[in-house]
């Protein structure tokens, strides 16, 4: 019997002293993971909508986030657009920056993406793919262009697909237009 | 949709001995002969299904709520150590036909960084309760597969003549790399 | 053999003799799946240095005071603080190695190299001992982790740490870098270290 609780009090013990080191050491850490994940959107809020200075969030699930980019007057300069589709190989996030009046896509970023390095992951290059993706018209929905033209061919509302790569280049794309989709309607209803 | 995605990408995309690596000390430990490796992946896809249905309510109903997320490692590591030694008593009492296949490789399963792996991997991902046992069932399976194909292989490489020094652990890698390079054509098979 | 021979000898044998890795094959899931760049190898083996060492201090301190009966409970409840204290450490200062290891961090609880070694070593053989014995078995993890990630970074990358060591005239062998190239690497370096192994026993 005694042997029992002798067992039961050491174990109790150790749980007990390493959930309270834990603890303490969750309390120290917390604020830097927090400010790493803020820094992060940020940082990719400045990119896609130029010139942003403070931002606000307006929608924020899980899979789909909109933030609200203003410059230093409080001027509202544009919408950053957060969303998570599946790609060839896993969930692709993505941002891009679109102007207040829902007209012009300023840029397109890639988060995250685990595409075949060398093929589809050229999505995050910028020469190859994502060049294509500034000031696009997106009154109607971006289209991809297969074969890939010249660039001065292109129509203001189409993007180059990777050569070797379509089926990433494609994922973007149908991310992208299911994204503006639902940003046209959230902005639309406040 | 979203769920046959979750489960064909766990089972074959995303396959979690071939391209997570997860769960590789048993592939290369229980792969030897087929009876054996049919019986520890459905061990594995066993109590990969349990842990999925007990773990999600352990960090989104307490862990999340109460701010307790440092705490993950500690509690899922225990619960799925105590899980398996219910789950073997479990079956021991109930049912002695299961007990003899699946009884000794039940033991083994803590330390299957496979088991932890899920579920830790399911809270990165955020899934849902009902998108978390998909996908528990779909890497479970998946693990099986993969070691059901390896023990096939290898009980063939048997009868071949391998150099001295690549025999066990060596050639099983290297035929392992061949076996990921052709699940590698799954990718994008969800489009 | 004489005592600081032996102490040498808690030391070394983790390095070659019985590398964790390219001989007892322990932990092999880290070593396949985090070896992709060297960076990613140098920031797991710094972690499992830290996990290992730290966990054989507290465990060959404590060894007489916990009941056989739990003696494995209560070694897994403290690597798994140790190793929350790693993750915790990498993504609060760390952030992109952080999120490249992804769930590997938190993997080290079921690696059994650490278990393996508190159950083996610590938890029958004093703190200083214990120690040489950690560093050991953390370094030879290490050894085996980066010659993995430097074959599979230079081949696949031409890079070595990001640095440019191939010249343009390399074309890139993709697959080292994918998860075929781990297991095909992995089973050369064993192949090839066990040829040598049991050539130097012979001589």
């Amino acid at each position: 019997m005694k042997s029992r609780f002798y067992m039961i009090f050491v174990l109790t013990l150790v749980a007990v002293i390493s959930s309270g080191l834990l603890a303490y050491f969750a309390v120290y850490t917390q604020p830097y993971i927090e400010k790493n994940k803020k820094a992060e959107i940020e940082k990719a809020i400045k990119e896609v909508v130029p010139g942003t200075i403070e931002s606000k969030v307006l929608k924020d699930e899980n899979k789909f986030k909109i933030f609200a980019g203003y410059d230093k007057d409080g001027k509202l300069l544009g919408y950053a657009v957060y969303t998570v589709g599946t790609g060839f190989q896993d969930l692709i996030t993505i941002m891009f920056g679109v102007d207040k009046h829902l007209e012009k896509m300023y840029r397109l970023e890639v988060l995250e993406q685990k595409e075949t390095p060398g093929l589809g992951a050229k999505i995050t290059d910028e020469n190859i793919f994502l060049k294509f993706w500034k000031n696009k018209n997106i009154r109607g929905e971006i289209i991809l262009a297969k074969p890939p033209k010249g660039e001065s061919e292109l129509k203001d509302n189409e993007v180059n697909a990777i050569s070797g790569a379509t089926i990433s280049s494609r994922s973007v794309v149908t991310i992208v237009n299911k994204a503006l989709k639902r940003v046209k309607e959230e902005v639309k209803n406040g | 949709m979203d769920l046959l995605i979750i489960f064909v990408s766990a089972l074959l995309i995303n396959n979690f001995v071939l391209s997570y690596f997860l769960g590789i000390c048993p592939f290369l430990g229980v792969s030897n002969k087929l009876s054996s490796a049919v019986s520890m992946g459905m061990a594995v896809t066993f109590v990969m299904t349990i842990t999925a249905v007990v773990t999600w309510p352990i960090y989104h109903l307490i862990l999340a709520p109460y701010h307790l997320e440092f705490l993950e490692i500690v509690s899922f590591i225990l619960v799925i150590a105590s899980l398996v030694q219910f789950v073997e008593m479990f079956i021991r009492k109930t049912s002695e036909a299961i007990y003899d296949a699946l009884g000794i490789y039940l033991p083994l399963i803590t330390t299957n960084c496979a088991i932890l792996g899920f579920a830790l991997i399911a809270v990165l991902k955020n899934y849902t309760y009902i998108e978390t046992i998909v996908f528990g069932v779909g890497a479970g399976l998946g693990f099986t597969l993969a070691l059901v194909i390896m023990a096939g292989i290898r009980e063939e490489l048997d009868f071949a003549d391998v150099p001295e020094s690549l025999k066990g652990p060596g050639i099983t890698l290297l035929v392992a790399g061949i076996l990921a390079l052709a699940f590698m054509g799954f990718a994008g098979l969800i489009k | 053999m004489d005592e600081n021979k032996s102490y040498l000898y808690d030391f070394i044998k983790g390095l070659w003799k019985e590398n964790p890795v390219l001989v007892q094959l322990l932990g092999m899931c880290p070593t396949l799946a985090v070896t992709n760049a060297v960076e990613n190898a140098i920031a797991m083996s710094v972690a499992v240095v830290f996990v290992l060492t730290a966990s054989a201090i507290i465990i060959s301190l404590i060894r007489k005071l916990i009941p056989a009966q739990v003696r494995i409970a209560s070694y897994i409840v403290v690597i798994a603080t140790f190793v929350t204290m790693a993750d915790r450490y990498l993504a609060a200062f760390y952030p992109a190695q952080s999120k490249a290891l992804g769930p590997f961090i938190p993997l080290i609880v079921v690696n059994c190299i650490i278990l393996g070694r508190m159950e083996a070593f610590a938890s029958k053989n004093g703190v200083f001992r214990s120690i040489l014995d950690a560093l050991g078995m953390s370094f030879g993890f290490a050894i085996a982790l980066l010659l993995m990630s430097s074959f599979r970074e230079i081949l696949g990358n031409g890079t070595w740490l990001n640095m440019r060591v191939l010249g343009s005239w390399w074309d890139n062998w993709m697959v080292m870098i994918l998860p075929p190239g781990a297991f095909l690497t992995l089973g050369t370096i064993v192949g090839v270290s066990r040829f040598i192994q049991t050539k130097l026993k012979k001589a």
